[in-house]
């Protein structure tokens, strides 16, 4: 309607912003397609220096609580080349793999299952929302009395935190095909199961995808928290026991190694994602 | 389309495609108002009851130190209540929370908005959001524990820091993402600079600012219960594990099943002002 509206027959002259791309300048060019990148970098680099400069000459905080950048980047030097983090980190992301794929191997089917069959879904679907509302955190001091400072109480938590975070949207997806599109699929002839296996899936893959992405993320969380508590090994380990040492330089280091492994984790999920699901449409959580 | 198929025009020997449903009786009445909820009801006590008894008997199947029967658990609600134990950890709990999340609506979404407004500054923001919100918020833990200590301004720091990503990240895209044709069009109908960020930039992003609380309420509440697990004195995570360490596993639960109410009214408060402050945006309910 407001389109229709519009006299399309009105044609304008191209305003002169856009020229033909040959007659802007280089820099124009360059600077139009690296800005991004360029300013990040740069933004990231002054940061450390920043940094660098406040911890050995300003001290606002002293320098035991907050040491200068190039201490902390040796000290992550160091013990990666000691082997000390990279032992420590693959203990933990161990962990995090193997509670992943158990909480999403188990969310999968049992979400297509609680979307299909309705009976399944008023039975269980009231347990899902507790414990998915539930901070599954509280329960932690609990298991770990149970099952020991081991990897056993970490899985389980990790599981349980990629359990929800899939099965939510994989039932929401199964739920909100559109009927219409149901309707088309039976029309054209289709069996249930060829409606089911055409329609309803696809349409669910991107929930079931959004949802697993999510997962990766939240269970990273979920591996440092439940590390923090108590454990025998792993990345977080290594900072608590760092900061009960009092090297904060080490703390630090730590806290690098998990951000650089969740934003590369997490950018080499979304880079998968966009590649491979061009046609996604975003589903936002 | 529907409505289209739905009339009948009586002129027309065409008998309609779909025939309006008949009134419902009063059981069928009954039976959309309320089945859901009877079915639930009856659903979560027979589970109760089940649980009861495999628990609550002389041999329980798991070792009631870990999971203990229904009944020893509400027993553990009263008795914590009537101590006073249970109230005093809440309201801790509570207040370290509450600071928190207000430092991030008084602080963070100002500086979350002030951000947004220039291109350039959005992206470079953008980076150092969207880095804080992917890494564990946790991990600051152990140096805020080292600064502040073990008392309530390193809880209140953690819950802010942690809910601050989730709504700045959310601010961040919901400035990048508004209609350039809206802006375009204030322009034209002759608003200045001030006007357009009031008129249009402003309540472009409320809905974006209310998705982005809701967020970074769960966010917050485990970064409370984290913060108190791994040192405190007082609060509600400080009880569960207090409790567990004594054995006492029903009053732990007594705790976690506060925590559990907190999280529902949480949830659903922000969900019912979401709906209320942006009717125009139907939501798909996750």
């Amino acid at each position: 309607m407001a389109e229709a509206a519009i006299p399309q027959s009105v044609s304008s002259p191209a305003p002169e912003k856009f020229l033909p791309l040959g007659k802007v300048s280089f820099f124009r060019r360059f600077w139009a397609s690296y800005s991004a990148a360029i300013l990040t970098v740069g933004a990231i680099v002054i940061a450390g220096v920043l940094w660098e400069i406040e911890a050995r000459y300003i001290k606002l905080v002293p320098a035991y609580l907050i040491p200068p950048m190039s201490e902390i980047l040796a000290k992550l030097w160091t013990d990666t080349i000691s082997g000390e983090i990279p032992f420590q980190l693959a203990w933990s992301l161990k962990n995090y793999a193997i509670g992943y794929l158990i909480g999403a191997g188990l969310a999968i089917p049992l979400g297509l299952g609680m979307g299909t069959f309705q009976a399944l879904n008023k039975l269980l679907s009231p347990y899902v929302w507790i414990l998915y509302v539930l901070p599954r955190i509280a329960l932690l001091p609990i298991a770990i009395i149970a099952m020991g400072f081991g990897p056993e109480a970490k899985i389980l938590f990790i599981a349980m935190a990629c359990f929800f975070q899939v099965i939510i949207p994989t039932v929401a997806g199964v739920v909100t095909v559109p009927a219409s599109l149901l309707k088309v699929g039976r029309l054209f002839g289709g069996s249930r199961i060829q409606v089911y296996r055409k329609v309803v899936l696809p349409y669910a893959l991107n929930f079931i995808i959004t949802g697993l992405r999510l997962a990766a993320r939240t269970g990273l969380m979920v591996m440092y928290s439940t590390e923090l508590f108590g454990s025998i090994r792993g990345i977080a380990t290594y900072s608590i026991r760092e900061a009960a040492l009092f090297h904060t330089d080490g703390v630090f280091a730590g806290l690098i190694v998990i951000t650089l492994l969740a934003v590369v984790l997490v950018s080499v999920i979304d880079i998968l994602d966009e590649k491979l699901r061009p046609w996604k449409n975003e589903v936002s959580f | 389309m529907e409505t289209a198929m739905q009339s009948t025009d009586s002129n027309v020997l065409v008998p309609a495609l779909e025939q309006p449903l008949p009134p419902p009786t009063r059981w069928q009445a009954f039976r959309t108002r309320y089945g859901t909820l009877i079915v639930t009801i009856t659903n979560i006590s027979l589970f109760c009851v089940l649980w009861q008894i495999l628990q609550g008997g002389p041999t329980p199947v798991i070792d009631t130190r870990w999971i203990p029967a229904p009944l020893s658990i509400i027993n553990a609600i009263i008795t914590t209540t009537v101590r006073g134990s249970l109230i005093d950890n809440f309201v801790f709990s509570a207040t370290t929370y509450s600071l928190g999340f207000i430092v991030t609506i008084l602080l963070g979404i100002p500086v979350g908005v002030f951000l947004g407004l220039n291109k350039d500054v959005r992206n470079v923001a953008q980076t150092f959001v969207w880095i804080g919100y992917s890494t564990p918020t946790v991990a600051i833990l152990p140096i805020l524990t080292v600064i502040m200590g073990f008392g309530v301004d390193a809880k209140v720091a953690l819950v802010a820091l942690s809910t601050f990503f989730p709504v700045a990240i959310n601010i961040l895209n919901g400035i990048a993402t508004i209609d350039p044709v809206l802006l375009k069009a204030g322009r034209v109908f002759g608003a200045n600079r001030w006007q357009l960020f009031t008129k249009i930039t402003l309540p472009a992003l409320l809905p974006w600012t209310l998705t982005g609380l809701r967020i970074a309420s769960r966010r917050g509440l485990t970064a409370v219960i984290v913060a108190e697990l791994f040192g405190s004195i007082r609060g509600l995570g400080f009880m569960v594990r207090l409790e567990a360490d004594r054995f006492q596993s029903a009053k732990s639960y007594a705790a976690i099943v506060m925590l559990c109410v907190i999280a529902l009214i949480l949830l659903n408060g922000l969900e019912w002002i979401e709906k209320k402050a942006t009717p125009w945006r139907a939501k798909p309910k996750f």
